[in-house]
């Protein structure tokens, strides 16, 4: 024997071609040559000459054994449905539209659910990187101190490292305009720990301590990309700095911010050494990061942090936020997406439903097709086709509607993806990761394949079950009860699986009307914020003061300006700062300090936010240090037992802001409630220090002007003014308090938005279910109904008892749609403003919606019993 | 009766006319590569001989198993009566087909 043969898997390729009749003088064929010809030209040539050869046969001979038989199957099925779609292209076009509504729902939930919750955020290994907050009794969430920062970066064992990071606003000088730039300030081990390496030039390093690492962002916005930034010196907030490198693009080294408004940094730069040095523990500043250790849960971490901070519990006599603080372990993209989790699962779960009622419409189409063709079924039957040939051809008619809509539904998602991204909140966490990817298309397609097997498999064996003489016979009676069974289920269904997304929708609509209508404490309207950076303030208090008045007296010539004050954080505009009061009698019977908001401001704040001043003064211009304003709810809670707050006004307090040493100050004034942090969260205590005494040692500067008409229109004016009394300065963060507001709302909006939408898709899908059941059901019976019409029955009894038996089916699904319209309630969770899950007032409205749409779906159709001539009826 | 033959069908009866008893699909095209110069595909091939069968102008015998053929048998394929008798009648309207032309290839 000469050679060898053919190489196998080739053989199995070729043999997969053949026809089986044929397969073997085929083979046999194709192996002699390739013998003959690897022994003139070498296997390789012989190898492909004898794939050519088979490669070719499908085309030639025939396609192999059951693939061929298989085929020429489906190309007859496949011609089936051309014919159907020809035939009845209406119903095709609600089937596929239909689908297409279902599946292009969930898959944009779906889409969103993925990229915010399941993508992996792109550090190496990003399931070890966890963030380490700090939780005292006031504060569950909480940076921390740099003594508790070095025993967990020393001693903690459950970490393979331990970084921080804090984050300011610095002016950078140099080139183009002066831009004011977020600047994160991070320990030495920050980058390697989450594994991001520059994409241009080199990291941090601690032999270079003025070293800037800029964002991929500002690199390209302010140097064009151009590579040879690295080793430029720039001028950022004072200080030389030299541009070590590039991040890339790709990786977010942002991990969630406090306090407010999420910050990505456009420079990093490292902390110097001194700053995580010893043990103090006076304020609490560092947002700490760590990489586990290879096998360590974050359960056992955890519990190894427990056991570590009773320790240190025990040696610390005094911290900022109490010496009882328990650290946390909160696996990173757990902590970027916070609670979202559990309201966006809950969405997903309901927009399935949507997904459920679209697949019940097309099924409850279909079947009603079935019924007609159950005679050709039956005859097919009778001539001797197999039931599984039968229940195939309907199944591939299904696969092919369900791909149609299927192909329909991810544009549809596409589509609506790009519309939620637009209305998204801007603090939507990992906004980037909402593509639809490939894990979206899988999603998609297994949601289609699902859908079409549930909506094809129930009609196709129904309409292929009977016997072939029996179903030849006219057993319409048999058939229908089975077919009322599923449409009464249908229905009740699908009203179950509206109603909580209506609930849902009605909760959030109360939610948000309430948020609009609560008083903040100051002007929602016709007011503008903006932050303020100078190259140089001055050399002391005074000049930075003087440089405010400036601007301030440059503002206020703007016509339209009613009032402008500084402030070293705005309303509702993000960002903590906080420090202790208490009042002289607490400080001699030493209790302990309150927690409070702390806020430096100029005289004209409270007039430019229209701040009510329930008692005393507003600062002024003469105020030093030693003078104070409380809120009411510091003036209550500091004072109890004073009944008039014009009676606070003269005590003594004593305050320490964070980080400085307590000082008494006397209370000037009592202004009213302020929601100085978010819209929905209740007036936090406050206490107010003139600013002008302490204008050179602000991090922050914030201009507040109130204006006496649209506040947006003013805003150029103001810019101007700005930069004509302070040459040189830069304004960032300019926005108006009603934009402010809006973004406060803007993630309730967006909740919102989505139910809203979401559950009227649901409520017209089931909408437009029940009728085609009710239109159907009465097609059906028009015999009979012209019977009973013919022996005196009137028509509008009969319509009623059709109504009222589907109204009750539409109480029966209400009625089971209560429990979850409730859980998703339960999952709105924080979004929910003064209205409980189970509101019963809305549960009420929902149902009530739901049943007057039943209803009006059952009457439009049922009308016809209205029509109904006996004569007619029983002649057809 | 004389249907239309396909030219590969036609081209493989010929290949049959001058061969014995050991024609099977490998010699076949071998015997008609040599003939006309025209290199025709084992599937075609194998299809072309299939529809002969089903008309009854060719019939097979299996033969043996070979060591060459990975111990596949051959399907020998044998001319039928009717087979030459088709070649024929095409063979005859080809030669009125070509008898139009002069000998040196010109018309009229």
């Amino acid at each position: 024997m000469s050679g060898r043969p053919p190489p196998g898997w080739a053989s199995r390729i070729v043999s997969l071609l053949t026809r089986r009749s044929e397969r073997d003088f085929v083979l046999g064929d194709l192996e002699e040559e390739f013998r003959a010809r690897a022994r003139r030209t070498g296997r390789l040539r012989a190898t492909l000459v004898y794939l050519a050869e088979g490669l070719r046969i499908p085309f030639t001979l025939g396609p192999g054994g059951s693939a061929s038989d298989l085929l020429s199957g489906l190309s007859g099925d496949l011609r089936g449905v051309g014919r159907t779609v020809r035939g009845s292209p209406g119903l095709v076009a609600a089937i596929v539209l239909t689908i297409g509504v279902g599946v292009g729902s969930a898959t944009s939930v779906f889409t969103v659910v993925r990229g915010i919750l399941l993508e992996p955020l792109d550090f190496d290994e990003p399931d070890r990187v966890v963030a380490l907050w700090g939780e005292t009794p006031d504060y569950p969430r909480a940076p921390l101190t740099v003594g508790d920062y070095n025993v967990l970066a020393d001693d903690a064992q459950p970490f393979a490292s331990v970084a921080a990071s804090w984050g300011n606003t610095a002016l950078l000088l140099g080139g183009a305009n002066p831009e004011q730039l977020s600047v994160g300030w991070v320990t030495p081990e920050y980058f390697d720990l989450l594994g991001i390496a520059p994409v241009v030039g080199g990291g941090l390093d601690p032999e270079l301590e003025s070293g800037l690492l800029l964002s991929h962002d500002l690199w390209v916005r302010r140097y064009g990309a151009d590579p040879d930034v690295v080793g430029r010196v720039v001028d950022l907030g004072g200080a030389s700095m030299t541009v070590v490198g590039v991040l890339p693009d790709d990786r977010n080294p942002n991990l969630a911010a406090f306090g407010g408004d999420r910050t990505d940094y456009d420079a990093w730069r490292l902390q110097p050494p001194g700053w995580t040095e010893g043990d103090d523990r006076s304020v609490g500043w560092l947002r700490a990061t760590a990489r586990l250790r290879d096998g360590v849960t974050v359960a056992r971490a955890q519990a190894e942090i427990d056991a570590l901070m009773r320790r240190v519990n025990e040696t610390v006599t005094e911290r900022d936020g109490g010496v009882d603080l328990r650290v946390n372990v909160i696996p990173a993209r757990d902590d970027l997406v916070k609670s979202m989790g559990r309201t966006l699962w809950i969405l997903f779960g309901a927009v399935c439903g949507v997904l459920l009622i679209a697949a019940s419409n097309v099924a409850h189409l279909l079947l009603g097709r079935v019924e007609i063709r159950r005679r050709e079924m039956a005859v097919r039957r009778a001539l001797g086709g197999s039931r599984a040939r039968l229940v195939r051809q309907l199944l591939v008619e299904s696969g092919a509607l369900a791909m149609a809509g299927g192909a329909a539904g991810v544009a549809l998602a596409w589509g609506t993806v790009e519309l939620l991204l637009r209305m998204a909140p801007p603090d939507l966490p990992r906004v980037e990761s909402i593509v639809l990817n490939d894990t979206v298309l899988a999603f998609a397609l297994v949601a289609t394949g699902a859908t079409a097997l549930l909506f094809g498999l129930v009609p196709a064996l129904r309409g292929t079950r009977s016997d072939p003489a029996d179903a030849l016979a006219d057993h319409r009676s048999t058939a229908d009860r089975g077919h009322q069974r599923f449409s009464r289920a249908i229905v009740v269904a699908q009203v179950a699986l509206s109603l909580p997304l209506l609930a849902g929708t009605g909760l959030m609509v109360r939610s948000l009307a309430g948020l609009t209508a609560v008083d903040l404490g100051f002007a929602r309207e016709r007011v503008v914020t903006f932050a303020v950076e100078l190259p140089d303030w001055g050399a002391s208090d005074a000049e930075a003061a003087a440089r405010m008045r400036d601007v301030e007296r440059g503002v206020a010539g703007v016509p339209g300006v009613r009032a402008i004050g500084f402030a070293n954080r705005v309303p509702l505009g993000g960002g903590l700062y906080t420090g202790t009061v208490r009042s002289a009698r607490m400080a001699a019977s030493d209790d302990e300090p309150r927690e409070a908001s702390v806020r430096y401001v100029s005289p004209g704040y409270f007039s430019a936010l229209d701040a009510r001043i329930l008692a005393g003064r507003a600062f002024t211009t003469t105020d030093s240090l030693d003078v104070a304003l409380l809120d009411e709810v510091a003036a209550r809670r500091l004072f109890p037992e004073t009944r008039d707050l014009h009676d606070v006004v003269g005590e003594t307090v004593e305050v320490a802001a964070i980080g400085q040493d307590p000082y008494r100050a006397r209370v000037v004034g009592v202004t009213g409630p302020m929601r100085q942090a978010t819209v929905d969260e209740p007036p936090v205590e406050t206490v107010f220090l003139p600013m002008y005494p302490r204008a050179g040692q602000q991090n922050f500067r914030y201009g507040v002007v109130g204006v006496d008409r649209d506040a947006a229109a003013a805003v150029p004016a103001i810019r101007e003014a700005v930069r004509r009394a302070a040459p040189g300065a830069v304004l960032a963060r300019v926005r108006t308090m009603d934009e402010l507001v809006d973004r406060s709302l803007a993630a309730r909006r967006f909740s919102l938005t989505v139910m809203l939408l979401f559950g009227g898709v649901a409520t017209l899908l089931a909408a437009i279910g029940l009728h085609g059941v009710v239109a159907y059901s009465v097609r059906r019976r028009a015999r009979e109904t012209g019977i009973r019409v013919a022996i005196g029955a009137r028509p509008r009894e009969l319509l009623n008892a059709t109504v009222g038996s589907t109204g009750l089916l539409v109480l029966g699904g209400i009625a089971l749609g209560v429990v979850p319209a409730v859980v998703v309630g339960r999952g709105l969770g924080s979004l929910l403003f003064e209205v409980q899950p189970a509101d019963p007032r809305t549960l009420l409205a929902s149902a009530a919606f739901m049943l007057v749409v039943g209803l009006a779906s059952t009457w439009v159709p049922a009308r016809r019993i209205l029509r109904t001539d006996p004569v007619e009826t029983l002649r057809r | 009766m004389p249907k239309k033959l396909s030219e590969l069908e036609a081209l493989a009866l010929a290949a049959l006319t001058r061969m014995g008893p050991d024609a099977y699909g490998v010699t076949i095209r071998e015997e008609i590569a040599r003939g006309t110069g025209r290199s025709v595909s084992t599937g075609s091939l194998y299809k072309a001989i299939h529809r002969l069968e089903e008309r009854g102008l060719v019939r097979f015998e299996i033969g043996e198993p070979t060591p060459e053929r990975g111990g596949r048998a051959k399907k020998h394929v044998l001319l039928a009566p009717a087979g030459r008798r088709a070649l024929e009648a095409s063979a005859r309207r080809f030669r009125w087909v070509v008898g139009g032309l002069q000998a040196d290839g010109s018309t009229g």
